[in-house]
């Protein structure tokens, strides 16, 4: 049970009498007056547990965009029932603290809606719901927690999504769809077609035209069908916050990574490549094969994404590579969301890099820190300097370690959060655009 | 489970107040009372208390001033003084029946006067030192005893008449005073030190208390409490706050804490259970680095911080300038000062120079070399 703020209220109306005939039997006597109203009220309050509530959520809904739990409270009695309904969600689903007074007529129906802001990635699951029921009097109610389960998806951001159609522009130039045709490398034969005005005179065939009575160009497209395996490292690495503290409020590697994968899935259904994901840290969290149907990549993996997360341990390189073996039968494009950390590059990815090299065509996108940049320009005291000194440091050593990699032919991207996504998938067309898939 | 730890939460609040209760109202044991008879320890006078038992005095020990009070003519009354008395407590005592035996436990007792008839005074300090002294008068209970311990404090008389006074040190105050009123006989003996369990054995101690308090067949042994204590300050303490409100503020009061009450039992009361969140795990993305730092601090590697610093300035520097990174020190500094138009001295000191010597050094060459790189990006 609990008691309504006009308890207190109603005692301190009391407090006229109490001057009227200031007398201790007079407090005492209107202190049992109110009990007894709320003895009262509580008695007439039709009991939570008679109501029947059923939830209406959807299944999944993207971060930071709006959403709503809907409960419907049905009174199957037959007195009016006055309700405060609380449904409760973890701090991060972002429940709006919205709680009217419901009144509800026997045999009535009505529907409750919690707007929820999530801020967090993942399964958030609806906690018990909250009923208070008021006696007539408003005194005081019955209170009672049901349980009425629901879990909200909460999908990835996918903020980088804003780069993909100057991208998806980049692809169809690349497809033949666009006005230039540029032979290269790797590109397939599409077709002939006759020679429009603006076309490369470099592109017509003298055959074809000759055959034909009009000047007939070819034209090209390029290499479709490929297999890109994007793998994800969850290890600590992928915990690091970007800009910062631990207890900031910036985003992880890891978010830059789903990012990453969330844009490379989008661009690359729409060439026609076949995506894997793998996200792995000691054991693998996450693996998606390839699918042939382009439309379900994305949404395919924002669901597995979701509930990815960075735990505190180093990767096991060798099983990653076990498993990169397993789902690429062919030569694909293995991108390798991880860091180039020079401290355990020898013990970690650099057991296995050689050999991934050799099979595959390679891309490490390494997430830098822009905060850490800023801190060789910002020095106020000696403690700065000497940080300034070991960014520094590392910087070099990731930089010499980069240039090893890269003699391998693996290609390195290394860019901000924010510019990361996109910035692979630029390398991923210049590499489609180079035929070098 | 929740509901089985509130209850006993619960049970034990309670049980710790009940425990409280009633430690307040059940009187104080007075088995560890100074001077008491059923006392063992050294301070008590258990040791006294048996002997005279064993002797056939029937000895009783009282901690109220109404059974002290009543105690009836042909009986020794022992009060033993060991705070001052309020002044109804000392008169109500000095007008008892039965003889008085004042064992005087504290300095300055001026409760001594008014239950001797304003004959005895207790305020006086004794100066014969700590050597036991002699009886010296015509008291046969003190001859008897030869000597006692003494205490600090001593005992005078104002009007010497009628009265026998023993141990008297040069300064003329005593250890030992005895008066015969109209209707009982008052002695007054300074110091608890001569019939403490620890001490009852030494000198003629034990002879004077078996002689003094065995000389009734009946003894009542009274141990003043807290109650009949002197208040001071009595006269000029200010009334109660309570007492200057008005009648009807009493009521209100008690009216406004129980609305009080009922509104705190309002906010109080939680709608539903705080619901968890998961937590992802974060470290600072910079813990390496930062980690390297503090480790180039503690051991202040300056040459290793300052080398680290030109070469990844140099490196930036080089790249903007179109310089390879593996071109040598002589092609940077005169590239670096085509661009600056600094002189090739100044800059082959910034950038390959000695390593700094103090920590201040250290911040000035980071300050010159983030110049340095700043002047070059405005140049550009």
């Amino acid at each position: 049970m609990t008691i309504s703020g006009r308890v207190p209220l109603l005692l301190l109306v009391g407090v006229l009498p109490v001057l009227a005939y200031p007398v201790p039997l007079v407090v005492v006597g209107w202190t049992v007056l109110v009990c007894v109203l709320v003895a009262l009220d509580l008695l007439l309050a039709v009991r939570p547990q008679m109501l029947r509530i059923v939830r209406d959520l959807p299944t999944s809904v993207r971060l930071t965009e709006p959403t709503a739990s809907r409960l419907t409270i049905t009174n199957p009695g037959g007195r009016t029932a006055r309700l405060r309904v609380r449904d409760a969600w973890p701090p991060s689903a972002g429940a709006a603290a919205e709680r009217p007074l419901l009144r509800l007529r026997g045999g009535e129906s009505l529907r409750q809606v919690t707007r929820l802001l999530p801020t967090r990635r993942g399964d958030a699951a609806a906690a018990a719901v909250t009923v208070r029921s008021f006696g007539p009097l408003g005194l005081a109610a019955r209170q009672r927690s049901v349980e009425v389960p629901g879990v909200l998806r909460v999908l990835p951001e996918f903020r980088s999504r804003s780069h993909l159609p100057y991208r998806l522009a980049r692809l169809r130039e690349l497809d033949g769809q666009a006005s230039v045709h540029v032979r290269g490398q790797g590109t397939e034969f599409d077709s002939l077609r006759e020679y429009t005005a603006g076309d490369d005179v470099r592109s017509i065939d003298w055959r074809a035209s000759a055959r034909a009575v009009k000047t007939m160009v070819r034209t090209w497209r390029p290499e479709r069908d490929r297999h890109i395996l994007l793998v994800l490292d969850t290890s600590r690495w992928a915990a690091g916050r970007i800009g910062g503290t631990a207890g900031g409020t910036g985003q992880t590697r890891l978010d830059a990574g789903i990012e990453t994968c969330l844009l490379m899935a989008a661009l690359g259904a729409a060439s026609g490549d076949r995506l894997s994901l793998l996200a792995a840290d000691r054991r693998v969290q996450l693996r998606l094969p390839g699918s042939t149907r382009s439309s379900s990549v994305l949404s395919r993996f924002a669901n597995g994404l979701s509930q990815v997360e960075a735990v505190l341990t180093e990767t096991d390189w060798t099983g990653v590579a076990a498993e990169i073996d397993k789902l690429c039968r062919q030569r694909s494009l293995v991108v390798l969301v991880t860091g180039l950390d020079p401290a355990i590059y020898a013990d970690g990815l650099g057991t296995v890099l050689p050999t991934l090299a050799h099979d595959h065509q390679v891309v490490i996108a390494h997430v830098t820190d822009p905060s850490v940049e800023l801190r060789t320009l910002e020095v106020t005291d000696v403690r700065d300097a000497y940080d300034a000194a070991a960014t520094g440091r590392l910087e070099l050593a990731t930089l010499a370690l980069a240039d090893r990699v890269q003699k391998m032919g693996v290609e390195i991207v290394r860019a901000g959060p924010d510019q990361l996504a996109p910035a692979v998938c630029d390398r991923y067309l210049a590499l489609k655009a180079a035929g070098r898939l | 489970m929740k509901r089985a730890w509130v209850f006993g939460g619960v049970a034990a609040l309670v049980l710790f107040v009940l425990l409280a209760v009633v430690t307040v109202i059940l009187p104080e044991s007075t088995n560890s009372l100074p001077g008491s008879l059923t006392n063992s320890r050294p301070n008590g006078s258990r040791a006294l208390g048996q002997v005279l038992t064993s002797n056939g005095v029937a000895t009783t020990q009282v901690t109220t001033l109404d059974e002290a009070a009543a105690a009836p003519a042909g009986a020794t009354l022992v009060v033993y003084l060991d705070k001052e008395l309020s002044d109804e407590a000392a008169a109500r005592l000095g007008a008892s029946a039965a003889d008085l035996v004042i064992l005087v436990a504290r300095d300055d007792a001026t409760s001594v006067r008014s239950m001797s008839n304003q004959l005895i005074t207790g305020t006086t300090w004794w100066s014969g030192g700590s050597t036991p002294p002699v009886a010296g008068c015509g008291d046969a209970d003190a001859t008897a005893a030869g000597t006692i311990t003494p205490s600090f404090t001593g005992l005078t008389s104002w009007y010497n008449t009628g009265l026998t006074t023993c141990f008297t040190d040069p300064d003329g105050v005593s250890l030992y005073a005895d008066v015969t009123t109209a209707h009982h006989r008052v002695t007054a003996i300074a110091g608890d030190r001569w019939l403490r369990n620890d001490t009852i054995t030494a000198n003629g101690n034990a002879a004077l208390g078996l002689r003094v308090l065995g000389r009734n067949a009946q003894l009542v042994w009274y141990l003043p409490g807290a109650d009949v204590e002197r208040q001071y300050g009595d006269i000029d303490t200010q009334p109660d706050l309570i007492t200057l409100l008005p009648g009807w503020a009493k009521a209100v009061i008690g009216m406004l804490i129980v609305a009080a009450v009922a509104a705190a039992l309002w906010r109080g009361r939680r709608f539903g259970a705080l619901v968890r969140e998961h937590l992802p795990v974060a470290v600072p993305a910079s813990e390496a680095a930062g980690g390297l730092g503090r480790l180039y601090r503690q051991s202040t590697a300056r040459g290793h911080a300052a080398a680290g610093l030109r070469a990844a300035t140099l490196r930036r520097v080089a790249a903007q300038l179109g310089v390879p990174p593996s071109a040598g020190a002589q092609l940077v500094v005169e590239r670096l000062a085509e661009a600056t138009g600094r002189p090739p001295g100044d800059l082959a000191l910034l950038c390959y120079g000695p390593p700094p010597a103090t920590d201040a050094d250290l911040l000035t060459l980071t300050a010159q070399l983030s110049d340095l790189e700043r002047e070059l990006t405005i140049h550009e």
